[in-house]
């Protein structure tokens, strides 16, 4: 029955490729169901019609002939086991253990109205329109799902609103161009909030420390880690291998024994979130060490330090920094002898720490990026990636600003297919940020040199420097600014292009975190009062990149911690949750100036991560601290929060009336 | 029904249903997408528009409602060819990632700033408290508007944000 | 659906009195957006039309007369906190409302939308109880056999309401909210407070609520109190209750005679939450012991800030 305004009904066989989503794992998720639906909500057919209306009316006459197949509850697909070191059999040895959990988190993101994309019949192309990335190897997948070149798959980003780094922007720029392909018209989709399911992982699990009481040697670290990753596996083995990996956090353990399990629940297929693995474990690693101080008496931080990792240098000024910037601070211990209806606020401080050390790069080409001086003196920055976000364009133009010493907003940035470099096509992952900014800094050092030998040759001087945006003659003080440079100058040499190849290892992270929280001693009411951060990102050129992870990751530790758990609930915190104060403090080192040696990468990986599972853990912490108990389920419980009646003896109390 | 009103400065006659909500009569029938639909439930802030000089969630307004009112959207604040002072202040200190949010935050800053040009930090927050963003933790955003007109921090130093009282 | 938006009071009383249960009377229409996200789809089939009093300008006037201070139901609550009579008079007033909501949905929602919800949590409603408001109310003629006209009617905010009226909607949105005492269809026109709960000399109230988690918007426990000192000491003090947790209670304050400043008050609030059975007023959340507690808090938090601490 035809249903008017209602173009196509599309089902799996009717797409040229059905593929997965990316990932390697057994069970991967289609793009449309073929055989069998694993969830409540799986897409099996997209309509495409010219009303909301005719949508309607299609999808009540739709029908589907399906027969039920029980799914198990959970189903362990994949076990890993992870050791490091020896394990000891010594008696004397005291042990701290806790379960826990930390649930997937809905993020509900906020942005409703996903994209379009144009299709245009002439060349039968398509313009995404979307609001976050579209690399190079998406484009590729795309081009074989429809069976079209890449080069017919373009896209215009939007210039605000954004997937939150594309969670599910696969199924949105599969939906979209299957729906154009087959239609060919434009198409528009609309996502609803009631449909949109962005869970993370789930983890939950055991861990135990076995230390040495004698000599508060932390000895072992034992622990069994189960994920829950929905209906399909997706990217988890890569999150769980992270996860076990960072489960000893900065800590150096004679033995580590870990067993993780990926587990399948016919439930929403998860994805991983900021953070995704560290985050999950390190909190719980970090309570189980203040317990262990707690019991031998001694200092968090001086066990800390005690125990850490070597390999890490930068965890050394870390440790020493929280250190010193916490000292001045002393919690007031409770009189308890207080009465009971003049209470004060039980406060808590707690520390988190974790680290990240990435591997060797192999050979790779990660990123291209060009820069071109125009003859109206601006700079326009080219990327191979067809979108970026604000974020991302904004810190390249900061880097190539202080490069070519100029305002970031004589700065244009595009993203651009790699085909148009001169450099020939090749394999491109998923853009990251780190690799994109390494390659921006290198061309602009590039192009500097050859702006200094443009005005060598204009100025006729060879003591020619940069100067706040001009190219001055350093001895005639004679100036010109880019305009004129860029003016009176052979456009071809004012460009230059790098391709970031065979790097070395790229500087690990490391991060402590010293949280202070209250709770109203009655109504049970938390407060964040302070989150200070100190951080080890190695030398950073972009450093309102580093306040804005800090920034960021409290925002997200206390939506993680203190949302309700209710559906109907956004759990995010508004901008009158605080906390008042929110201070980054990173370790300091000298970029190093270009010379005829390529330098070392600046910046660090796994800056995120590592901010983020500090900063969950030092509230944590503080949380633990308050309280007396290990919190061993994310989110906090309301019951944790209620006030509990202190047991005490009644007072008698001496009162006398005023007359 | 015929809703006479005014957005942007510019009178409106609208022939519409009256239970359409101006959310969606602004972003599907006159296409101005500076508004954003984030929660349709007023509790994200990211529809904000002003309604008589007053922030409002465009999502929680009929077009019935609109009679003789005057509408203002982030189309109607903008400046031709250059950036008002608070969106200069949001680019420099980046506070903006993925920026859904922020012609919300736009909308109320402005709107505040209106009111109170040297507002404190807790004024700030206070006035926001109908907004979430999801992205930034906000310190940056509140930073934008406590300081349009001072100069930029520069780079590479460490930030203590110090309370004014 | 109609969409009915009169320009005078007497047109919406005529609409009033001609279709009365067809009809769902709103203003500022956030509660019922927020709550019917699919709206007006999913509103009971019988309402066939929205009697819109938002543009009556009659109704939206804030001052005093007849020796009461008089709030026209569509008076919206940023305009009830910028009122400076009130900021003066009955600062718990100011602070209800700041405590309520967003200040977007402050500038749109109005008195009476947020008293014909009637949520627990809300700090308005305590607030004007605690302060003795009574509920100006026009009811529905009654056309039929008994064929009396309109009449309109003045009713102790406390009276209001009796029991719960559980609400649902199309898009599975469930809400327990407070249920109008009146079953009959009636159109809220004004609050008003008598003079001298505001005037009289050494009066003072305050209001405290208590959000205990970043994401709960909705309020555990709201709580009004006012009272009257005498040379500094307290004659009366009178608090009202409710919220998620609890429902609506009434009740006085055993401080007559303690001379306000004196931390004596915290001793004596103590012990009256520690013995006050919360229990028969829970409605979930934490023990009744524990509601003890936080009312105490607020109570002591709201003293302390009166007494300049």
């Amino acid at each position: 029955m035809k249903v008017e305004g209602v173009l196509r009904v599309i089902t799996a066989h009717d797409i040229p490729q059905n593929a997965s989503f990316g990932a390697r794992a057994k069970k991967s998720q289609l793009i449309l169901a073929e055989k069998e639906v694993r969830y409540v909500g799986e897409p099996i057919a997209l309509i495409v019609a010219e009303s909301q209306d005719a949508l309607e009316k299609a999808k009540d006459l739709l029908v589907i002939d399906w027969k039920p197949a029980p799914l198990p509850q959970e189903e362990e697909v994949r076990s890993v086991k992870f050791e490091l070191g020896k394990a000891s059999n010594a008696e004397d040895l005291q042990l701290v253990e806790t379960t826990f959990e930390f649930p997937s988190l809905q993020a509900r993101y906020l942005e409703a109205e996903s994209g379009w994309v144009e299709f245009k019949e002439k060349d039968e192309s398509f313009n995404f329109h979307i609001g976050a990335l579209l690399s190079e190897s998406q484009r590729m997948w795309l081009s074989q799902v429809l069976g079209v070149s890449h080069e017919k798959l373009q896209a215009k980003e939007s210039h605000l609103g954004g997937q939150f780094g594309g969670r599910q922007q696969r199924e949105l720029i599969a939906f979209l161009a299957i729906a154009a392909h087959l239609t060919r018209r434009s198409v528009r989709l609309h996502l609803h909030q009631e449909t949109q399911d962005i869970g993370s992982y789930g983890y939950a699990g055991k861990l135990g420390i076995r230390y040495d009481p004698e000599s508060h040697r932390l000895v072992e670290l034992r622990g069994e880690l189960r994920l829950d990753v929905g209906s399909y596996e997706g990217n988890a083995e890569l999150a769980l291998q992270k996860a076990l990996e960072h489960v000893a956090g900065i800590y150096k353990f004679r033995y580590v024994g870990l067993e993780g399990k990926i587990i399948l629940t016919p439930t929403h297929p998860r994805r991983a979130l900021k953070g995704e693995g560290l985050t999950a474990v390190t909190w719980v690693t970090e309570q189980l060490v203040e317990e262990i101080a707690k019991k031998l008496e001694v200092k968090p931080l001086e066990l800390r330090i005690e125990n850490q990792r070597e390999d890490f240098s930068g965890l050394d000024q870390v440790l020493e920094q929280v250190e010193r910037y916490e000292r001045p601070f002393e919690l007031v211990p409770i009189d308890r002898n207080r009465p009971l209806w003049d209470e004060k606020f039980i406060a808590g401080r707690g520390y988190g720490f974790q680290m990240f050390q990435p591997t060797t790069l192999k050979e790779f080409d990660y990123s291209e990026v060009s820069i071109d001086l125009q003859p109206s003196g601006s700079f326009v920055i080219r990327t191979s990636n067809l979108t970026l976000d604000l974020r991302v364009k904004s810190a390249l133009c900061e880097i190539a600003a202080t490069v070519l010493k100029t305002h970031p907003k004589a700065f244009t940035v595009e993203g651009k297919m790699r085909l148009d470099f001169d450099k020939p096509a090749r394999r491109e992952t998923y853009p990251e940020f780190y690799y994109m900014a390494q390659a921006t800094w290198h061309a602009a050092q590039l192009l500097k040199e050859r702006l200094i030998a443009a005005g060598q040759k204009v100025l006729g001087t060879p003591h020619v420097i940069l100067k706040d945006g001009a190219v001055a003659d350093q001895q005639a003080n004679r100036k010109m600014g880019y305009r004129e440079l860029g003016f009176t100058h052979s456009l071809h040499d004012l460009k230059a292009s790098y391709i970031l190849k065979g790097a070395e290892r790229p500087h690990g992270c490391a991060a402590g975190a010293v949280s202070r929280v209250s709770f109203h001693p009655l109504t049970g009411e938390v407060r964040v009062e302070s989150v200070k951060v100190i951080l080890d990102a190695g030398p950073v050129l972009y450093g309102k990149g580093l306040e804005i992870e800090v920034d960021s990751a409290v925002s997200w530790a206390m939506a993680t911690l203190f949302s309700s758990g209710n559906r109907e609930e956004q759990p995010i915190p508004t901008p009158l949750d605080g906390p008042e104060e929110v201070t980054v403090l990173p370790i300091e080192y000298k970029v190093q100036d270009y010379s005829e040696e390529q330098p070392e990468l600046f910046g660090a990986r796994g800056i995120a991560d590592v901010v983020m599972s500090a900063v969950l853990a030092s509230l944590v912490n503080a949380i633990h601290d308050a309280k007396g108990v290990v919190l061993d389920k994310i989110p906090m419980s309301l019951e944790f929060m209620y006030p509990n009646r202190r047991k005490s003896t009644v007072h008698t109390l001496n009162f006398k009336r005023n007359q | 029904m015929l809703i006479e009103w005014t957005l942007n400065g510019r009178p409106m006659r609208s022939e519409v249903s009256p239970f359409q909500r101006l959310l969606d009569y602004l972003r599907t029938d006159l296409k101005l997408l500076g508004t954003k639909e984030g929660c349709r439930e007023g509790k994200c802030g990211a529809c904000t528009v002003w309604v008589d000089g007053q922030i409002a969630n465009a999502c929680l307004m009929l077009m019935g409602q609109l009679a003789h009112k005057e509408v203002t959207t982030i189309e109607g604040i903008n400046e031709k060819d250059r950036f008002t002072p608070l969106q200069e202040a949001f680019l420099t200190n980046s506070a903006l990632e993925c920026g859904f949010c922020i012609p919300g935050m736009l909308m109320t800053g402005t709107a505040l700033l209106h009111q109170n040009t040297n507002p404190s930090r807790l004024e700030i927050r206070e006035s926001l408290k109908g907004h979430l963003c999801a992205c930034t933790g906000y310190q940056k955003i509140l930073d934008s508007i406590e300081g349009v007109g001072l100069p930029p921090a520069s780079e590479g130093q460490a930030r203590m944000r110090v309370r004014k009282p | 659906m109609e969409f009915l938006s009169p320009q005078y009071l007497s047109e919406a009383f005529e609409i009033l009195d001609r279709r009365g249960k067809e009809l769902k009377i709103a203003a500022g229409m956030t509660h019922i957006l927020r709550f019917h996200t699919d709206f007006p789809q999913g509103l009971s089939p019988s309402l066939k039309a929205i009697l819109h009093i938002g543009n009556l300008e009659v109704l939206s006037d804030i001052r005093e007369e007849n020796q009461k201070y008089g709030i026209g139901s569509t008076a919206t609550l940023s305009s009830l906190a910028a009122d400076s009579y009130l900021a003066r008079y009955a600062p718990a007033i100011l602070d209800a409302v700041l405590a309520t909501s967003t200040p977007q949905i402050r500038n749109r929602r109005t008195v009476g939308g947020e008293i014909g919800w009637g949520s627990f949590h809300s700090p308005l409603i305590v607030t004007l109880m605690a302060l003795g408001a009574k509920v100006r109310v026009r009811f529905q003629a009654d056309t039929g056999e008994n064929n009396h006209p309109g009449r309109e009617d003045s009713v102790d905010l406390m009276e209001f309401y009796e029991g719960q009226l559980e609400r649902t909607s199309s898009c599975e949105n469930k809400q327990v909210t407070r249920s109008p005492r009146s079953k009959g269809q009636h159109l809220i026109m004004k609050v008003a407070i008598p003079d001298e709960m505001l005037h009289r000399g050494g009066t003072f109230s305050f209001f405290r609520g208590l959000r205990p988690k970043i994401s709960m918007e909705n309020s555990g426990v709201v709580l009004a109190v006012h009272g009257y000192t005498h040379q500094g000491v307290i004659q009366s003090a009178h608090m009202v209750a409710s919220g998620l947790w609890l429902d609506t209670l009434s009740t006085k304050l055993p401080l007559e005679g303690v001379r306000m400043g004196d931390t004596y008050i915290f001793e004596k609030l103590y012990s009256f939450c520690d013995r006050y059975s919360f229990d028969k007023y829970r409605r979930e959340g934490p023990s009744g012991a524990q509601l003890g507690l936080v009312v105490f808090g607020l109570l002591k938090e709201g003293f302390s800030h009166l007494m300049g601490n």
